[in-house]
């Protein structure tokens, strides 16, 4: 049997960040390069919730992998450490090793105390982050984290991060596809009825073990991605309740396919922007969109303008 | 010594509050398998309708309390029975049903009362002195209220019809069914008892505490800790387990101060759910 | 006839459990289904109460049609069910379970029946603030048969009363049965143990892969029954 790599949703999905690269030709608006950054960083760590969703597991672990990954970079950068690949390598297998053994415990036990495990997992994340200060500079985080650096080009302007940024989407989202279509029979059989799938002899903990890792290690990523951008690496970043934003990405998104968490994050991250600086009331069109996707529009936006192409054509 | 004694007394009445929102949680979550992220948007919601009693009717506060419990009971009652009722058994999609609310109800509140913190201030002030130690009036008030409604609760669930259908329906819905009890009618109403406690500690702890929109976040994580640590669905569980962290909570702010506690007891609990998923008590309990 | 099944069909997914059986449960008498492990019993018992949806047919219970009905307003209209297994209320006590039975029936009539269920299960008295779950398979089986009565049924759905109790629980949990139908309640139980079982039963049914392989009076069914049972 040939196992197919890639299938049209994760190239289109490919495609539609990789649009990120032509954006500079056209504007250098400072505000949307900044829209652009944040809808990036948000599609990594949305898909690091899809990974989980895909079997049925709503994570909010999101933000202490991301605080992991952002951390060991910025760590690494005071010691003069900033080469591209090391970096990207290191932010997505550092918070992937953590997830290793926590995974192989936690994943053995049913959904609802995953989801539970999850959130506690964020909450200690934050409290640790506070309670360490000589490795993380506690409250005051790391500042002044110096530049990437890809083949010897200091990754230093505005419009070299956001390609940077654009490029880590990419290999986050190609990574989550390969990983989402290569198993994609084991996890759509978990999601259907995991009692039965572990009765046809399929081992589901090690498949939802393999999923918690590699989301762990994309949730590295896009806090790579968050702190690349700040230069700056710092407790409000990873803050436990923004794993509700990226939870919203997805569930509003379309759980159906990779696109979801793309076309999700990008959609909200463009709304939230128009709430200009009041921002914090964009968690109340969350939460009516969450609400109308749970009852009334299972596919979230995906999967609704997959019906409608069907119905059109 | 008197710094032990008095930080024993907050503790317990701190145990108290979380009991009455641990209560709530670990009922529903019991009954109807939902795990209920909105709990800290009750407590919120309890917390400003007392205050907005208060402030613009002019009510007297413990009048202004009675009408947060029915207003939060009300909105759970509605909640449950024309949303959450249809995909009950689904817990991922009650799951992040009841996180919709929370996000509308927290910014439902920020858009009507602002984002800074409300003047409300509990109405009975002063101190006991029992010689050395010192009890601030407000803290006895809500510990004793806090109690009469534990009792309440256990009265209405041990002692009466509907808290036997309720515990039937916990135990085993299947069979609690195929007895004649409709969980279309009980559902509702043991997520309005939940909801309606979570709106009572909000009235009468907020005015202590702070009232603003965001107070609800380190509620819920409190109710989660609490109920994990109690063994999620008992609620014997949970009452042991609100006073366990209400007291790790006020001696390490005491001896310790900062989050050490905090993370302590998170600890435990991330060990304590992978190893010993029921809880301290160990009792078997719903499978989650 | 207080219960009649008519060509009744059950679905399991793609596996049919019961394929268009009929029976006559006539008011006062005590109707056994007998028949191995997945004849279709339990799916019977279950279609009855509601618990599985009837692909097919009708549940004629005093005239009203059963499947017609949600599952939990079915045990309102006079019908009391032991689910195979007992499964009674672990958590809940002795007495909380019985009277759990009788939910929304009024303080006076839960009361009357509480007294009298501890008049025919001493073992009510003496175990009363105990929950349900600590106790053994025979006590479970008395508390469920107990809940099962507490509000009165006209009609009595055992099923599998005897499952894994040790030979003197046999005897008390029949014992008990016969005392149910000296008044007068009409009784439809399953039974894998046909030998102990046929000793209560008026008449009965024999079932076979989801069919009806004899049926009529005892001794009518005897035979067949005790071949059965040693297949």
């Amino acid at each position: 049997m040939r196992i197919k790599l890639l299938g049209w949703t994760e190239v289109a999905a490919l495609l539609l960040l990789a649009c990120g690269f032509v954006v500079p030709v056209f504007t250098r608006s400072v505000l949307v390069y900044s829209v652009l950054n944040q809808a990036f960083v948000g599609v990594i760590a949305a898909e690091s919730v899809w990974i989980m969703l895909r079997m049925n597991l709503l994570s909010f672990a999101t933000p202490a992998f991301m605080a992991i990954g952002g951390y060991t970079v910025a760590i690494a950068g005071q010691y003069n450490i900033t080469d591209a690949f090391l970096m990207t390598a290191a932010a997505f297998l550092v918070p992937a090793l953590v997830a290793v053994p926590l995974g192989a415990l936690v994943l053995r036990l049913r959904g609802t105390y995953f989801v539970l495990v999850t959130f506690v997992l964020s909450q200690i994340m934050q409290l640790l982050i506070f309670e360490t200060p000589g490795l993380t500079g506690g409250s005051n985080g790391i500042s002044g984290v110096a530049a990437v650096t890809l083949f010897g080009t200091e990754m230093g302007t505005n419009r070299l991060v956001l390609e940077y940024a654009c490029g880590l989407a990419m290999v986050a989202t190609l990574i989550t596809g390969v990983l989402t279509r290569y198993f994609r029979q084991h996890f759509a059989a978990i999601e259907e009825n995991e009692i039965l799938a572990e009765s046809l002899g399929l081992v589901v903990w090690r498949y939802k073990a393999l999923g918690f890792v590699v989301a762990a290690g994309v949730a590295g990523l896009a806090g790579y991605s968050l702190v690349n951008m700040l230069l700056t690496a710092h407790p409000s970043s990873f803050d436990s309740s923004t794993a509700v934003d990226f939870i919203a990405y997805t569930i509003i998104g379309g759980r159906l396919s990779i696109l979801g968490p793309v076309l999700g994050t990008g959609a909200l991250v463009y709304a939230t922007n128009l709430f200009g600086t009041h921002g914090q009331y964009a968690q109340g069109l969350y939460g009516v969109l969450i609400l109308v996707v749970v009852l009334a529009a299972r596919g979230g936006i995906a999967g609704t303008i997959a019906a409608l192409w069907r119905r059109v054509s | 010594m008197d710094q032990f004694i008095q930080a024993a007394l907050i503790g317990i009445s701190l145990g108290a509050q979380y009991a009455l929102l641990a209560l709530g949680f670990t009922l529903i979550f019991g009954i109807l398998g939902v795990v209920n992220f909105s709990h800290g948007g009750f407590y919120m919601l309890g917390g400003y309708v007392a205050y907005s009693c208060v402030a613009f009717l002019g009510l007297p506060y413990p009048l202004a309390v009675l009408v947060a419990v029915a207003a939060t009971a009300a909105l759970g009652w509605v909640f449950e029975l024309f949303l959450l009722e249809r995909l009950v058994d689904d817990h991922l999609a009650t799951l992040m049903l009841t996180l919709g609310l929370y996000l509308v109800i927290s910014t439902g509140l920020l858009t009507v009362f602002g984002p800074l913190s409300m003047e409300f201030a509990f109405p009975a002030k002063g101190a006991l002195h029992m010689g050395p130690i010192y009890v601030p009036r407000e803290n006895l008030i809500v510990l004793a209220v806090c109690l009469a409604a534990i009792a309440a609760l256990w009265l209405v669930l041990y002692r009466t019809d509907l808290g036997r259908g309720l515990r039937a329906l916990a135990d085993d819905r299947t069979v609690a069914m195929a007895q004649g009890l409709r969980p279309k009618l009980l559902f509702p109403l043991a997520f309005a008892i939940a909801t309606g406690l979570a709106g009572l500690t909000g009235a009468l702890v907020t005015p202590i505490l702070s009232l603003s929109p965001g107070v609800g976040d380190p509620v819920l994580a409190t109710s989660f800790l609490t109920v994990i640590l109690g063994g999620l669905g008992s609620l014997e569980g949970a009452a042991l387990a609100a006073f366990v962290v209400g007291i790790v909570e006020a001696f390490s702010s005491v001896y310790f101060g900062g989050s050490i506690g905090a993370l302590v007891l998170f600890v435990l609990v991330l060990l304590l759910l992978v190893f010993r998923p029921t809880g301290l008590l160990g009792r078997t309990v719903r499978g989650a | 006839m207080l219960l009649r099944i008519e060509d009744l069909w059950v679905r399991y997914g793609g596996i049919a459990a019961l394929s268009g059986i009929s029976i006559d449960v006539p008011e006062g008498e005590t109707v056994l289904l007998v028949g191995a492990n997945g004849a279709g019993k339990s799916s019977t018992i279950n279609a009855i109460i509601g618990l599985v949806p009837a692909r097919k047919g009708r549940i004629l219970f005093q005239g009203t049609d059963l499947t017609q009905i949600p599952c939990e307003r079915r045990a309102r209209l006079g019908i009391g069910y032991s689910p195979e297994g007992r499964r009674v209320f672990p958590t809940m006590s002795v007495t909380d379970n019985v009277l759990s039975g009788a939910f929304g029936l009024g303080r006076k009539r839960q009361t009357e029946a509480l007294e009298w269920l501890r008049s025919v299960f001493p073992l009510l008295i003496d175990r009363d603030k105990q929950p349900a779950g600590q106790l053994s398979g025979g006590q479970q089986q008395v508390v469920a048969l107990a809940r099962a009565m507490a509000s009165f049924p006209k009609l009595l759905l055992l099923d599998e009363p005897f499952l894994g109790l040790a030979p003197v629980w046999i005897k008390q949990i029949g014992d008990a049965i016969l005392h149910l139908r000296a008044r007068g309640t009409t009784v439809l139980m399953t039974e894998q143990m046909a030998r102990p079982a046929l000793k209560l039963a008026t008449s009965g049914y024999v079932l076979r892969g989801g069919e009806i392989r004899r049926g009529g009076p005892v001794d009518a069914i005897r035979d067949v029954a005790l071949a059965d049972e040693y297949l």
